[in-house]
């Protein structure tokens, strides 16, 4: 029985690895030149034509953004799962803590005081990733009380604090000018431009990793689909493991918000639709999300740069609306356990 | 009784004309105190010199004295009842306002003249003698614009004619990537330095990095602010195999002069662009 179980997630996992490889490829080959795959390949694994404008377009235009999306994607799908678990709440993602809000308000704060004009581009994400550290540790101090983390405190808290971090917002857009004004919205609006391809590894080594770690955690989020009281009865730390995880999730937000910007539904509309297909069990649903929220990613980023080309709409628009859609109709189907 | 008749006749005709030349005396009055909710439009008020009218501005209108005028709005918010303390007679705003704020400003009594984006240079001349006539100063206006036109005129006649019209890329946008297209005033900086826009075609300014590569480029500019033009210029020179890298010809143009639709913003930028896209 249990081999069996196994022998499906591992068929499903092929499958995952096998779809988000068809969206590398359709990544690199799709856009306003459209590659062959046979020149694709030949280009990448042979080494041929390395000085055409296909091979620039690949390698230095394609291939960054392919590789942030499978990182970002990946990123807060897995966070998204990971709060859900902590929380046992199907609404919960990524940004319902306000890591999205603190993270923007940290930019918005940035392009206001012309940071970014004075000492580099590199302050947009910097700024970003100290405005979601802020909010975390805002969420966190506050929902402790005497050594105990309160898990529903905590949401409420975030909740509170994003709309808070919303209000900073509107405030620093209201006092700066119009130039500032479109780079803030633009930003909020998500986009995987970005050329510094050290920036682009690091999100990945540094998601990546936090996937390794959050596998040896997998047993306790297991548990924990039972109620607190009865993972500590299992023996579960549930106050450590509770901290921990959603520093991790919290960390994963923020390192992907800052990147990219605010690419809304991921983080939701995957784990739902994992669950949906291979339960509650968090062994498979870890890499699974990781997996399926990079294709997702990537392929959203497709279409937003093809849609209307030559120009291009921001990805947070295409995930909002496909998420929102996909969201609406699994609801009205199914309702899935946690 | 005939005569008292009369003289209510005399009387109501004599009141009439009284306030109908009243009346067209009041209407062709000048403003005395005027609030400018646009940088560019500050900045043509200075040039008419009547900075002496302006009583409000808002945050990021460049004043030459501090005393100049009193801060009443950020970008997007005013001040009413500080606009209404100035007891202003104008107020001077292009079309990003939002319409709530001139409603209300119109409601308070206060005219307001609105300018549209210009298009072109031309539409830019034509609402700087506007205003200048608004304020009655429409020879000065001219005289502004005479000068402003034959510079354009020279520079346009100093560019080469034996070269052939490059194909040039004006970036105004970082991320995502923005540029100029028809239907932008700066899109006359591209024309009239005998310049192909790589965005000819288009209407919104985003645009995708992947066109611009395959557009192939022959000059790039970037009208950043800061140190984003300079990090920009970096980021192009990474695609060697762009025409632009290859002739060296990517270049950071002035924003503040760029983006001004001002009659000799526009011109002074005009004189940078093509001396840059000549240069060699």
């Amino acid at each position: 029985m249990h081999q069996n179980k196994y022998f499906t997630w591992i068929l499903y996992i092929i499958l995952l690895i096998v779809l988000l490889l068809f969206s590398v490829v359709l990544g690199l080959s799709i856009g306003e030149l459209n590659v062959k795959l046979t020149d694709l390949f030949r280009m990448i694994f042979l080494g041929e034509n390395t000085d055409s404008i296909e091979f620039t377009l690949i390698t230095q235009v394609r291939l960054p953004r392919v590789i942030l999306g499978l990182a970002v994607g990946g990123g807060l799908s897995l966070a998204g799962v990971i709060l859900q678990g902590i929380y046992r709440n199907p609404l919960v993602e990524p940004f319902t803590l306000g890591i999205s809000g603190g993270a923007s308000l940290g930019v918005a704060a940035t392009i206001v005081l012309g940071l970014h004009l004075t000492l580099g581009s590199f302050m947009l994400p910097l700024s970003g990733f100290a405005g979601a550290l802020l909010i975390i540790f805002l969420v966190y101090a506050i929902s402790m009380r005497k050594g105990v983390l309160h898990i529903q405190d905590m949401l409420l808290t975030g909740v509170m604090i994003s709309f808070i971090a919303s209000s900073g917002l509107m405030f620093m857009m209201a006092v700066t000018s119009t130039e500032n004004l479109h780079g803030i919205i633009f930003w909020i609006m998500g986009s995987l431009d970005e050329s510094d391809g050290s920036l682009i590894q690091l999100t990945l080594w540094l998601n990546l990793g936090i996937l390794v770690i959050s596998y040896l955690f997998v047993q306790s989020l297991n548990a924990l689909r039972l109620g607190e009281e009865k993972a500590m009865q299992l023996g579960i730390n549930t106050n450590v493991v509770t901290r921990i995880l959603f520093i991790l999730a919290s960390l994963l937000a923020g390192i992907c918000v800052s990147v990219a910007g605010v690419i809304g539904f991921v983080g939701l509309i995957i784990p739902h639709l994992l669950r949906m297909v291979f339960g509650t069990d968090y062994r498979i649903l870890l890499i699974s999300s990781f997996l399926l929220g990079g294709t997702f990613v990537i392929l959203s980023d497709i279409m937003a740069r093809t849609i209307i080309s030559p120009n291009e709409l921001p990805i947070g628009v295409i995930t909002g609306i496909l998420g929102g859609l996909v969201f609406i109709v699994l609801m009205s189907r199914k309702k899935t356990r946690i | 009784m005939k005569s008292l008749v009369r003289n209510y006749r005399f009387s109501f005709i004599c009141f009439l004309l009284l306030s109908f030349f009243t009346g067209l005396s009041l209407s062709a009055e000048t403003p005395k105190r005027i609030i400018s909710l646009a940088p560019s439009l500050t900045k043509n008020l200075y040039l008419l010199e009547a900075q002496d009218l302006l009583v409000g501005c808002t945050k990021y209108c460049r004043l030459q004295s501090e005393t100049d005028a009193q801060v009443i709005a950020s970008a997007i918010q005013v001040n009413y009842e500080k606009a209404i303390l100035l007891k202003a007679d104008l107020i001077i705003t292009t079309d990003l306002t939002k319409t709530k704020t001139i409603d209300t400003f119109k409601k308070l009594g206060i005219e307001v003249l609105v300018f549209k984006n210009p298009k072109n240079f031309n539409e830019i001349c034509e609402q700087f003698i506007e205003l200048g006539a608004k304020i009655g100063k429409t020879d000065q206006a001219k005289a502004i614009i005479t000068q402003a036109r034959e510079r354009v005129s020279s520079l346009t006649a100093s560019i080469p004619i034996d070269r052939s019209r490059q194909k040039l890329f004006m970036q105004i946008g970082a991320n995502p990537l923005f540029t100029v297209v028809p239907g932008m005033f700066m899109n006359d900086l591209i024309q009239l330095s005998a310049c192909t826009n790589l965005a000819s075609d288009l209407r919104m300014g985003s645009i995708n990095l992947e066109s611009v590569l395959l557009r192939d480029p022959e000059v790039i500019i970037v009208v950043l602010m800061g140190s984003m033009g300079m990090e920009e210029k970096m980021k192009w020179n990474k695609f060697t195999n762009l025409t632009a890298v290859k002739k060296q010809q990517i270049y950071t143009l002035g924003a503040d002069n760029a983006c001004s639709p001002t009659p000799l913003s526009f011109v002074d930028a005009l004189e940078e662009l093509i001396g840059l896209v000549y240069s060699n």
